[in-house]
């Protein structure tokens, strides 16, 4: 429990010098690194849960996009400023590297093999963000005016 | 100038500034189809590709406009200046075409000038993102701190091709290979243990995030075309690393005479 929390922190902190390095208004520093900590801590949970890399990137992915959008809603905002660097963490960067590696030490079959995960990856990464995508925008509208109407009762 | 005229300079100004700093497609369209109409214009054409905008006002009418612009694929992401755009160009849509369009001219080029992050805070955000990244995918605390030296000198190098304006593929190229030699030279000095962990760390900053999100986001508008443009761009850059690193690995190897 204390290792998923240190992850999401640390991803949290990764997806935060993401928003800086993209030059995203300091005000929506908090909620961009929200919703990469929470993308990334989905898909540890979801890998723990199935096994499988892909399907845990698949649901991250729309889980991310999805928090994005709602996060897009509420702070009036470009979905594009949330989703950019919280994608980050799911980025196959590793299997680049894997590849390379591969690749340049001679192996063929594996850099082949290595080079096909990291397609397949990113490829499910695609169906996460196409589904998450795919949500209607009244269901985040309304999300939106609920939090509105809550806030009139809170007063 | 007539009010066409201003009105279809003010809309392609907010596009293109739109498109250079990493919007997708159907953003961009949507946000110049809204100034437009805002201004009470209803004969308009836009159509937008990822390095490119068209846009014709007043076709039939007594003072018909076209425009046409090339904007050069960069990829440089700077959400400031989207979310920036994107107010202005809501406040326009509110006001209702009540508002003076050479004043909105000036401000939406005041959109573009916006600044960059102070160097420190960059130098930092690179750092902490190599060793936050270092870290969750699989690196011990010793190659994060590790991962952290070579965010700061990944950054470095950054700064120094954004300096001289090399292009993005050979960008990509060195920074591999400058992360690979100094991850090898930081392992040989006993800083880090993992050397895999510390570079898929520290190569984050490099890795083609934004343009396989982008390219997604436009497959899913539609925009197959900008979609295609935008994977081929993700698929190059990925491979651009491979190389840097691929070769700082085997002239490594070579230099220290051992098999990679």
């Amino acid at each position: 429990m204390i290792a998923l929390l240190v992850q999401f922190v640390l991803a949290a902190l990764g997806t935060l010098g993401f928003a800086v390095m993209f030059q995203c208004p300091p005000r929506h520093y908090a909620f961009s690194a929200l919703v990469g900590g929470l993308g990334w801590t989905v898909y540890l949970v979801a890998l723990e849960l199935s096994g499988l890399a892909a399907v845990a990137c698949f649901i991250s992915a729309l889980v991310l996009t999805v928090l994005a959008r709602l996060a897009s809603v509420l702070r009036k905002t470009p979905v594009t400023v949330f989703l950019l660097a919280g994608m980050f963490p799911l980025v196959p960067g590793a299997g680049i590297y894997n590849t390379a590696y591969q690749l340049f030490a001679g192996n063929g079959g594996m850099a082949a093999q290595k080079g096909l995960e990291t397609l397949v990856i990113a490829g499910t990464i695609a169906l996460g963000i196409l589904f998450g995508s795919a949500v209607p925008q009244v269901v985040f509208d309304k999300a939106a005016r609920l939090r509105k109407r809550l806030r009139q009762t809170g007063k | 100038m007539n009010k066409n005229h201003k009105v279809l300079e003010l809309s392609i100004l907010a596009g293109r500034i739109l498109l250079e700093n990493g919007g997708e497609i159907y953003r961009v369209q949507e946000t110049m189809e809204r100034i437009l109409r805002s201004f009470g214009v209803e004969d308009y054409n836009v159509y937008v590709i990822s390095n490119g905008i068209f846009a014709t006002v007043g076709e039939t009418g007594d003072n018909p406009c076209h425009a046409v612009r090339n904007v050069p694929l960069v990829g440089d992401v700077h959400l400031g200046r989207i979310t920036a755009v994107n107010e202005l160009s809501r406040e326009i849509a509110a006001a209702g075409g009540t508002g003076d369009i050479d004043a909105y001219c000036e401000r939406m080029r005041r959109c573009e000038t916006i600044a960059d992050a102070p160097k420190w805070l960059r130098f930092a955000a690179c750092a902490v993102a190599a060793a936050s990244f270092c870290y969750i995918l699989g690196g011990t605390v010793r190659d994060s701190l590790a991962a952290l030296v070579v965010g700061i000198a990944l950054q470095g190098l950054l700064f120094l091709c954004e300096r001289v304006r090399l292009h993005k593929f050979i960008v990509r190229i060195l920074g591999g290979a400058w992360v690979t030699l100094v991850c090898q030279c930081l392992i040989t000095w006993g800083l880090g243990d993992s050397l895999d962990s510390m570079i898929i760390g520290s190569i984050i900053a490099l890795v083609p995030g934004v343009a396989l999100t982008t390219a997604i986001r436009d497959f899913f508008n539609s925009d197959h075309l900008s979609g295609t443009v935008h994977l081929v761009d993700a698929l190059l850059i990925a491979a651009s690393i491979a190389v840097g690193v691929g070769a700082m690995l085997s002239l490594w190897s070579f230099v220290q005479g051992v098999s990679l």
